[in-house]
């Protein structure tokens, strides 16, 4: 004779594998509709950014003669206007960080964004949202370009006036030849304002972007300047 | 007048010349090669630091700035030192030249050096050819390194390298130091004799042996950021 208690226990336990098993096959079957909708053959959107070769100005410094030197390259950058102008300064110090350089860098990656902000939300008392912002950019508005540079590149970057001196006019004026639409450049390291790129030359300022190219001249010369 | 500001100090090592030299050592080494040469050319020397700060303290860059302007000194330099480059690099501001304001007025801090950019750059330019004389390379040009903005007296930032070639010489070679300190000496005279004329010279004026001639008159004082010997 099966005690009472037994056979309600075993009543229960059925009770719980049936209803286990339709909770498995109810999952089941979801996850088949999720997988079904997962294979949809239907074409997606293609990416709005896409690389293309385009022929870039880069601002090149040089220790030997102090001078800065516009020279073209070719460069293969995404149409999104930030990420574009990142990559152009990538490939900027990329080339100071090759053993024919003569403004020698530390081999490193230095920027981690570049954000463009128009001026007019800048001077603008009213606070403005991200959105509104960016609903205000046409293509004649003047821009302010933010450059968030890495610590580490901070941190190895030789330290003196000249060498911080070119390394940042090298920016300055790659930015202003790959954008002219850019007015004024600020610095942040890590998102953060910095006082000094290596100790020197400040960061903290807001600097016009202007052409920063121009060749060496004697003392009580003419003036030779390239660009200006 | 001359105004000496060695930078750095203290807290503050600036660049890392050498394994035993930071640059607010040579730039206070540079100031006392200095002194002695400008002072035997009849100026009076005055200088933000003579010594080396105590450990943990700065001299902040507005008060070196407040400092040169009370004195109202008739030319200040900016002594850096570094370990790239080469030769000597003379720097002016970068700020556009303005009218100068009107002393004992007070001038925007931030733009100060605007009304002083133009004998700024006359005096780099007397330095350069003084120190192209004396057989030193020279790069003009202008930085943005404060505290030149905030001067009100012709100012120039001095950055000594090391020299390369078949001479190679560190900035804390006193040779190249005393050969510095000569040139710079004559360059300061000449801007002070072209700025106040034959009536106004030095207390004691006492001509470098190696001085050269007075030069030509000077080309247009907007002279560009770089310049070679």
């Amino acid at each position: 004779m099966i005690p009472r208690y037994q056979r309600i226990v075993f009543w229960l336990l059925l009770v719980c594998i049936t209803g286990m098993s339709l909770f498995l096959v109810r999952g089941c079957s979801e996850a088949r509709k999720k997988l079904t909708a997962l294979a949809d053959a239907t074409p997606i959107a293609a990416p709005a950014s896409t690389t293309r070769p385009e022929e870039v100005t880069l601002e090149l410094a040089s220790d030997v003669d102090d001078s800065i030197t516009p020279t073209q390259r070719t460069l293969a950058l995404p149409q999104d206007q930030p990420l574009r102008l990142r990559n152009i300064l990538q490939a900027l110090l990329a080339e100071y960080a090759l053993p024919t350089s003569a403004h020698v860098l530390p081999a490193e990656p230095a920027v981690i964004d570049v954000f463009l902000i128009p001026l007019s939300a800048m001077d603008n008392d009213q606070p403005q949202s991200p959105l509104q912002a960016a609903s205000a950019v046409s293509d004649t508005t003047p821009l302010l370009a933010v450059v968030n540079l890495r610590s580490s590149f901070v941190l190895h970057h030789p330290s003196g006036v000249q060498s911080e001196d070119l390394t940042l006019q090298s920016i300055v004026g790659t930015l202003h030849a790959a954008s002219p639409q850019i007015a004024r450049v600020r610095f942040l390291v890590d998102g953060q304002p910095h006082d000094t790129l290596a100790g020197h030359i400040s960061l903290t300022r807001t600097y016009p972007a202007v052409d920063t190219a121009y060749a060496p001249a004697l003392p009580n010369a003419s003036p030779q300047d390239a660009a200006r | 007048m001359v105004f000496l500001d060695p930078a750095h100090g203290g807290a503050d090592p600036g660049a890392r010349i050498s394994d035993q030299l930071d640059e607010k050592t040579a730039t206070l080494a540079l100031a006392a090669a200095l002194r002695p040469a400008l002072a035997q050319a009849g100026f009076t020397v005055l200088s933000s630091r003579d010594a080396e700060l105590p450990v943990n303290t700065t001299l902040p860059l507005d008060q070196r700035a407040g400092l040169a302007n009370h004195a109202q000194a008739a030319a200040c330099l900016v002594l850096h030192v570094t370990a790239a480059g080469s030769g000597v690099h003379l720097a002016t501001s970068t700020l556009d030249a303005a009218a100068p304001t009107t002393p004992g007025l007070p001038a925007p801090w931030d733009t100060a050096q605007a009304g002083y950019v133009e004998r700024s750059r006359a005096l780099a330019n007397e330095l350069g050819e003084a120190l192209l004389q004396g057989q030193l390379p020279v790069l003009l040009g202008r930085t943005l390194v404060p505290p030149l903005d905030n001067l009100t007296c012709p100012a120039v930032l001095l950055e000594v390298a090391p020299l390369r070639g078949a001479d190679p010489r560190q900035p804390d070679d006193a040779t190249y130091q005393l050969q510095l300190a000569r040139a710079v000496a004559a360059g300061l005279r000449r801007f002070h004799q072209a700025q106040s004329g034959d009536d106004h010279q030095p207390a004691k004026p006492r001509p470098h042996p190696a001085a050269p001639a007075r030069p030509e008159p000077q080309g247009d004082a907007t002279a560009p950021r770089g310049a070679t010997p």
